[in-house]
C-alpha cells in the first residue's frame, strides 16, 4: 500500500468522499533540465528527481519530460493494473476522456499542440481526497486520440512503460550461465537503455544454469513472462515509475485494509475454470560442458568460397546452443578453433585471410571470413572449440492435489518451462500454485469502497460471511466517471505461513518449509 | 435590493429588477453508493449553484438585453459571469439558458422570461 497521510485514509473510510484526480501529459516531450536523478531510499517521490540518463530511447526517463497538467479537462479515466498469471508479471493500462470543446486535442485542429498529438505520449495519472493525490499510473499513449464529435472530447489509451519493453524485441544476443532471474532482467533492462536506478530487483530464487537468447529473435516479453513464471514472484511499473520485482516469499504478508460490509459494494465469487488442482511441469534441462568441439568441417566438404578482395559469411551450425564459442585462428592447431584456407589447385594459403568478425547465434555460429588476396580461397577445414550447453534430461513432473481433483474434478495447468531446472523449484511451485487456486471461491472479485492508495499484491483482509479470511490483490480496476470513483479488487485468497528460517526456527515446530 | 449584474467581454448590464421568487439550488456532482449492509456513501466531486429567476413581464429593450448576453455565447465562445452582491456571489462564471420568448401586444413586451445561470469554469 502506498504510504499516504492520516487525513487521507480518513477521507478514503469516511462518509462522504471528496474525491481528487490528476492527469499530467508531456505532448511535446520537452525534457526538464533541472531534474536530477533518482536516487533509491534518498531521492522523495513524486519530487523533481528522475529516474535515470535519456539518450533517444523513449522508454527512458519517463520522469524527465516537463508535464503539463490537464485535470481540469478530465470527462473521465479509468485504469487497471493486474498479475498476469501464471506469468507474475504485471500489466498497466490507462483510458482517459479529456474535454475537447475547443479541438485542444484535435489533430490539425489549430490547438497550441496540434504538432504534438502523436502516439507514444508521457502520461501520469494520479488520483486521491481532498488536495492529496497519489501516483497510479506512468506510461506511454497509444495510437492517436479518438475524437468525439458529438461529445467533443478526445479519448486517449496508455500502457505502461513495462508493457511497452514486452513488445520489444532483445537487442542484444544473452548467452548467461548459473544466473539468478534479477541478473538476467537486469541485464535485459539495460539493454533497453534503463539505468539501475530505474529499476528494483531483489535477490532471485531461481538459478538458471544456461540461458541463450539471440538478438532480434525474440520479444523480451516473451523471455521476462519465461522468467516470471519460473520465478513466480512479482514483476511490475510501480505507481511511481519504478520497475520492480519482489520473488514470492518478499511480498506483503500482512494485511493493510479491511474489507467488511460497510466498505464492499458488490462481491462475485469466479467461476470453478480458476481452480488448478494439477500442475504439469515439462522442461528440458541442459548443462554446460567442458571445452569440445562444436563443429568441423572437414576437407572435400562443400566448397565455401571466399572471392579475391573480398568477404564471405560462413555460418557453421551447432547442434546445441553454446555458451562461448572461440575464434578461429588460420592454421590446424590442438585444442583450440582453427581454420585453413586452400587455393583452386588446392595449395595451403596462410598469408591474407583473416576472421573479419563473428556472432553465436541459437543454432549457430556466423564468421565472416574475409581475403585480401588477389584470387579466391576456400575454407577447406574448420574446427571450432566452444562451451555448448546439451540436454541432458528431459522432465515431465506432476504436482496434484486429490480432495480438490475429488470435488471438482481434475483442472490441471500446463507448465512448460525451461527455466525451471530443479526437482525442488518444480515442487515449491507446484505447490505454492495448489496452495493458492486449488479450492472454490479461491478468488473474489470485489467492488469496494476503494482506495488509490491500495497496490497490487496488498494483503487485504474481508470479513463477510463465508468469505472471511486474507486475500491478496491480483487485479485493481479503477474508475472516475459520472461523480464516482469506482473500484474493483480481484482478490485471491492468502494463507500466511511461517516460513523456516535457519538458526531462528524451531525443527519439528510451526514454521513451515517454504515451497 | 437584489439585482444581477451580467458581464462579458462586451461589457456590464444591470438586469432589470428581480421579482419574487429568485431561486438558488445547489447541484451535486455526487453520487451516493449503497453498501452491502445497505449503508450508503457519498463519492463527492463538486458542488455548483444554479441560479434562475422569472421576471412576469419584460419590455423589448429589457428583453434584447439580456438576449444579447445569451446569444454571444455562440459568437464570443464563452460564458458571461454573474454578481448578486446581496448573496456573496460575485463574477460568477456561469452557462447562461433563456426560455423562448412570449411576446405579447404590439410593443414587443414579452411575457414570463425565465433566465437560468448554472455555475461552470471558464475554459481558457
Amino acid at each position: 500500500m502506498q504510504i499516504v497521510p492520516a487525513l487521507f485514509n480518513q477521507y478514503a473510510q469516511g462518509n462522504v468522499r471528496p474525491n481528487a484526480w490528476g492527469l499530467r501529459v508531456s505532448f511535446d516531450k520537452t525534457f526538464d533540465p533541472s531534474v536530477t536523478f533518482f536516487t533509491l531510499n534518498t531521492s522523495v517521490l513524486d519530487g523533481v528527481d528522475v529516474l535515470g540518463p535519456s539518450d533517444d530511447n523513449p522508454i527512458q526517463a519517463w520522469d524527465y519530460y516537463l508535464y503539463k497538467d490537464y485535470s481540469d479537462r478530465i470527462v473521465s479515466m479509468s485504469w487497471d493494473r493486474e498479475l498476469l498469471f501464471p506469468y507474475s508479471v504485471v500489466s498497466a493500462r490507462a483510458d482517459f476522456e479529456v474535454s475537447n470543446t475547443d479541438d485542444y486535442f484535435t489533430p490539425a485542429g489549430g490547438s497550441p499542440i496540434e504538432d504534438y498529438i502523436l502516439p507514444k505520449r508521457p502520461v501520469r495519472l494520479l488520483s486521491g481526497f481532498g488536495n492529496m493525490t497519489v501516483p497510479q499510473f506512468v506510461g506511454l499513449t497509444q495510437g492517436m486520440p479518438v475524437i468525439g464529435q458529438r461529445p467533443k472530447t478526445a479519448v486517449f489509451t496508455a500502457l505502461d512503460f513495462l508493457t511497452m519493453i514486452y513488445e520489444m524485441n532483445i537487442r542484444n544476443t544473452i548467452a548467461m550461465q548459473n544466473v539468478r532471474t534479477d541478473e538476467v532482467l537486469a541485464n535485459i533492462f539495460q539493454q533497453f537503455g534503463l539505468a539501475p536506478e530505474q529499476y528494483d530487483l531483489a535477490k532471485a530464487r531461481n538459478v538458471i544454469p544456461f540461458l541463450f537468447f539471440e538478438r532480434d529473435q525474440i520479444t523480451a516479453g516473451e523471455v521476462i513472462r519465461k522468467l516470471m513464471q519460473a520465478e513466480m514472484g512479482m514483476l511490475w511499473l510501480s505507481e511511481t515509475g519504478i520497475i520492480v520485482f519482489r520473488p514470492r516469499l518478499e511480498q506483503p504478508t500482512t494485511s493493510s485494509y479491511v474489507f467488511d460490509t460497510s466498505s464492499i459494494v458488490d462481491l462475485q465469487v469466479s467461476s470453478d475454470d480458476q481452480i488448478i488442482n494439477q500442475v504439469n511441469f515439462t522442461a528440458e534441462l541442459r548443462e554446460v560442458q567442458e571445452y569440445q568441439t562444436v563443429y568441423l568441417k572437414s576437407e572435400g566438404g562443400t566448397p565455401n568460397v571466399v572471392p579475391a578482395n573480398s568477404t564471405y559469411v560462413f555460418q557453421a551450425d551447432l547442434t546445441d546452443p553454446c555458451l562461448t564459442v572461440e575464434e578461429p585462428v588460420i592454421g590446424e592447431v590442438s585444442g583450440v578453433s582453427w581454420f585453413t584456407a586452400e587455393n583452386s589447385n588446392g595449395d595451403n594459403i596462410s598469408l591474407n585471410v583473416s576472421v573479419d568478425s563473428v556472432e553465436l547465434k541459437t543454432n549457430s555460429y556466423d564468421i565472416v571470413f574475409k581475403n585480401d588476396n588477389a584470387f579466391p580461397v576456400d575454407i577447406a577445414q574448420l574446427e571450432l572449440w566452444g562451451q555448448p550447453a546439451k540436454v541432458y534430461d528431459t522432465v515431465l513432473r506432476t504436482i496434484e492435489y486429490p480432495p480438490s481433483i475429488e470435488k471438482y474434478e481434475i483442472k490441471p495447468i500446463p507448465i512448460d518451462n525451461n527455466f525451471i531446472q530443479e526437482e525442488d523449484q518444480m515442487q515449491s511451485l507446484g505447490l505454492t500454485i495448489l496452495d493458492e487456486y486449488a479450492e472454490y471461491a479461491s478468488i473474489l472479485d470485489l467492488e469496494v469502497k476503494g482506495n488509490p492508495a491500495l497496490q497490487l499484491g496488498d494483503i487485504v483482509e474481508v470479513d463477510y460471511k463465508q468469505y472471511d479470511g486474507l486475500y491478496r490483490i491480483i487485479k485493481i480496476s479503477n474508475s472516475l466517471r459520472d461523480f464516482k470513483f469506482t473500484q474493483i479488487i480481484k482478490v485471491k485468497r492468502y494463507t500466511p505461513r511461517d516460513w523456516f528460517t535457519l538458526d531462528q526456527s524451531v525443527l519439528n515446530g510451526t514454521d513451515v518449509l517454504a515451497p | 435590493m437584489y439585482e444581477i449584474i451580467i458581464t462579458d467581454s462586451t461589457g456590464s448590464a444591470t438586469l432589470p429588477p428581480l421579482e419574487i421568487p429568485l431561486t438558488l439550488a445547489t447541484i451535486e456532482g455526487a453520487t451516493d453508493v449503497t453498501t452491502l449492509d445497505f449503508n450508503v456513501y457519498t463519492e463527492f466531486i463538486v458542488q455548483k449553484l444554479l441560479a434562475s429567476h422569472t421576471w412576469s413581464y419584460l419590455t423589448e429593450t429589457q428583453f434584447n438585453i439580456i438576449k444579447g448576453y445569451y446569444d454571444r455565447q455562440f459568437t464570443l465562445f464563452e460564458y458571461p459571469s454573474i454578481t448578486i452582491t446581496e448573496l456573496g456571489i460575485t463574477d460568477m462564471t456561469a452557462r447562461m439558458t433563456l426560455n423562448p420568448q412570449t411576446v405579447i401586444d404590439q410593443c414587443g413586451t414579452v411575457e414570463a422570461v425565465t433566465v437560468s445561470f448554472r455555475e461552470s469554469k471558464q475554459n481558457p
